[in-house]
């Protein structure tokens, strides 16, 4: 998480008292209030604002603070040494998670306060920590070995930072008894060729099916993550898949997993591919996600596109990551959920 | 609908190498009602009509009412399937789907029927209906939620761009399906369904429209609020004109009652007949909506957990 102080007065990073913390806090910046509109509009990391309004004509502070409140990777907290806000609770109610008059400058802002706004926070913005949690060890992993926005520089021999998919079909070891040898194997190639033609929309190269399911790759280039939105689609129209394209006679169900990833990209003998990435995907999809539910890491979310989040919900930890689960669509109308 | 003498002469063919002039003849009347070979040929009815002189006339007649794609159609069936348990192999069956893709259509395997293909365009009457005549049709009706509201609030301009982009979506969505759109009006439409499942095809059609639209809100839509629509799907015999002003059917005034009427917000409603027609996978989807009390429509609403 990065923290961005907007304020005229040279002495605010001196009452502010906030500074780097590994695992919490990657950068603070202490900048001025010309710089607002440009610097929120480029934030794309988590982060945490404070405004000091001393400076600003109170007709114009409703303006600066929807403008905080439009951006979903933004905290904010309002710094108020002049007593201009009149009611402190509707601050509060609309977004903001701290608020700063003279008195409390004085005593010293400091980290031990930083502690308990981000504990507040995380009680009323919990994405946005999960989010802010990946991004800061997003800074402390394994760099990325950005493999591009399309396949044209990923070369058969390197590794490469990819986008990787699992999906596999739930309940696979009754489906041979139930449906027959061949039948499944004509449904299972239809659900293959379906999986495919999915992801392929999105850039997506299926890199190695068993029978059941695969893996797929997506090239990443640390700026979008369009296998979130591939994802999501595939949850969001599997039933007309069900109707229209599927040779199983009643509704499949599937978990789909998506992570960031470091691997050795091979074309050839996939199956003797060895990486940490590989290893924990299959976990986290055979072990952690339920059926029919597609998980993410929170990683994933920082790079997805932004509307999508509030359709994801803390599923908990696995292996030391967070993982987010898409909400459910629901379609019939007698059912939670399938 | 054009048809080259090169078609026409291999049904004509076809069809006195295949089969006896009865069953030519029983075929013709599937999809020419009423046809009468004697009458056609002039030959009195007490000598048989020879089987050369039979093919021809019926070829000619296909030729001129247009039929020739649905007769075709009919000649694959037979091909398959033989008529009441008897094996019939017809000839020349490639060379006459070769022509006729030849002449615009794509042979959909799977269903047995021809369609336009794309190249060449796509007609409202599929290059196959007839102006004036009646035929068994499922719709699909689209309309924006508080139109009047959005124009008041937004510029011209993004309006514009919003329905276009609402058009492009439901007219891809609809085509895809081999349905074709019958009108557009500003913030909704009407598209009309003629082959394969056709009520299935068109409630599939409505279901993704509300999908694709949900996704359009979050990712595209320059609102600030999400755009919202109703839609609706009624079948019944309704006649085709490519004027959509001139169309006068009972259908068409139900499908609107319906939509305007029964739909919710975000919902798809359908009527009884197409509800029948949809299959139990296909049910398990749509709520029943008692609107009235003889009347029953169902509704499909997308809903998160």
């Amino acid at each position: 998480m990065n923290i961005l102080v907007f304020s005229r007065s040279k002495k605010m990073p001196e009452k502010m008292k906030l500074r780097r913390r590994k695992g919490v806090v990657d950068d603070v910046r202490f900048v001025g209030l010309e710089e607002f509109s440009a610097l929120l509009k480029a934030t794309a990391k988590p982060t945490l604002c404070y405004l000091d309004i001393a400076s600003i004509e109170e007709s114009t502070i409703a303006g600066y603070l929807r403008n905080l409140n439009k951006k979903e990777n933004i905290l904010y907290g309002i710094i108020d040494p002049g007593g201009k806000i009149k009611d402190v609770a509707r601050l509060f109610h609309d977004g903001a998670v701290d608020y700063l008059n003279r008195q409390s400058l004085d005593s010293g802002a400091g980290m031990s306060r930083l502690k308990t706004v981000l504990n507040y926070a995380q009680g009323v913005h919990p994405t946005f920590l999960a989010a802010a949690v990946a991004s800061t060890e997003a800074t402390r992993r394994a760099p990325y070995i950005l493999s591009g926005s399309t396949w044209s520089s990923v070369v058969p021999g390197g590794e490469y930072t990819f986008s990787m998919m699992f999906v596999e079909l739930d309940e696979k070891d009754q489906m041979e008894k139930r449906y027959g040898p061949q039948n499944l194997s004509i449904a299972l190639s239809s659900f293959r060729s379906y999986i495919e033609g999915f992801v392929k929309k999105f850039g997506g190269r299926m890199w190695m099916w068993f029978s059941f399911g695969g893996i797929v790759l997506f090239p990443f280039d640390a700026k979008t993550c369009p296998a979130l939105t591939c994802g999501f689609r595939l949850m969001l129209f599997k039933h007309l898949y069900d109707i229209e394209g599927s040779h199983f006679p009643n509704f499949l169900s599937f978990r789909v997993v998506l992570q960031i990833g470091n691997t050795p990209y091979t074309e050839q003998n996939t199956g003797h591919i060895v990486s940490d990435s590989l290893n924990s995907i299959f976990h986290l999809g055979q072990q952690f996600t339920q059926p029919g539910n597609f998980c993410v890491t929170e990683e994933v979310l920082q790079f997805g596109h932004s509307t999508l989040r509030d359709f994801f919900v803390a599923a908990g930890t696995f292996e030391g990551r967070q993982i987010l689960r898409m909400r459910r669509p629901i379609h019939q109308y007698n059912r939670k959920s399938f | 609908m054009k048809i080259s003498p090169r078609l026409q002469s291999y049904i004509s063919q076809a069809l006195s190498q295949s089969m006896e002039v009865t069953l030519m003849e029983r075929l013709a009347a599937r999809v020419i009602g009423g046809y009468d070979l004697y009458e056609r040929t002039g030959f009195p009815a007490n000598i048989p009509i020879p089987q050369v002189d039979a093919a021809r006339q019926i070829a000619e007649d296909l030729a001129r009412s247009g039929n020739i794609h649905r007769f075709t159609e009919l000649l694959v069936e037979v091909d398959r399937t033989g008529v009441m348990g008897r094996p019939v192999s017809i000839r020349l069956l490639p060379q006459i789907v070769k022509e006729l893709e030849v002449l615009g259509y794509r042979f959909k395997e799977d269903q047995g029927i021809f369609i336009e293909a794309g190249a060449r365009g796509k007609t409202k009457g599929w290059g196959v209906l007839i102006e004036g005549q009646i035929y068994e049709l499922s719709f699909l009706r689209i309309d924006t939620v508080d139109n009047t509201a959005l124009v008041r609030k937004y510029s011209k301009r993004l309006v514009v761009q919003v329905y276009n982009e609402l058009r492009r979506l439901f007219s891809g969505i609809v085509e895809n399906r081999d349905g074709r759109l019958w009108q557009w009006e500003g913030d909704g439409g009407v598209a009309a369904f003629y082959y394969g499942n056709k009520n299935i095809q068109a409630v599939l059609s409505g279901m993704e429209m509300l999908l694709e639209l949900f996704m359009y809100n979050r990712f595209q839509c320059p609102f600030s609020k999400p755009l919202q629509v109703r839609l609706a799907v009624h079948t019944g015999p309704c006649p085709f004109y490519v004027n959509f002003e001139r169309i006068r059917s009972d259908t068409l005034r139900r499908l609107e009652v319906i939509e305007s009427e029964f739909a919710e917000n975000d919902s798809l409603v359908v009527t009884p007949g197409v509800f029948s027609d949809m299959g139990n996978k296909l049910h398990s989807f749509f709520k029943p909506l008692r609107v009235s009390r003889h009347n029953l429509l169902y509704q499909y609403k997308l809903r998160w957990e």
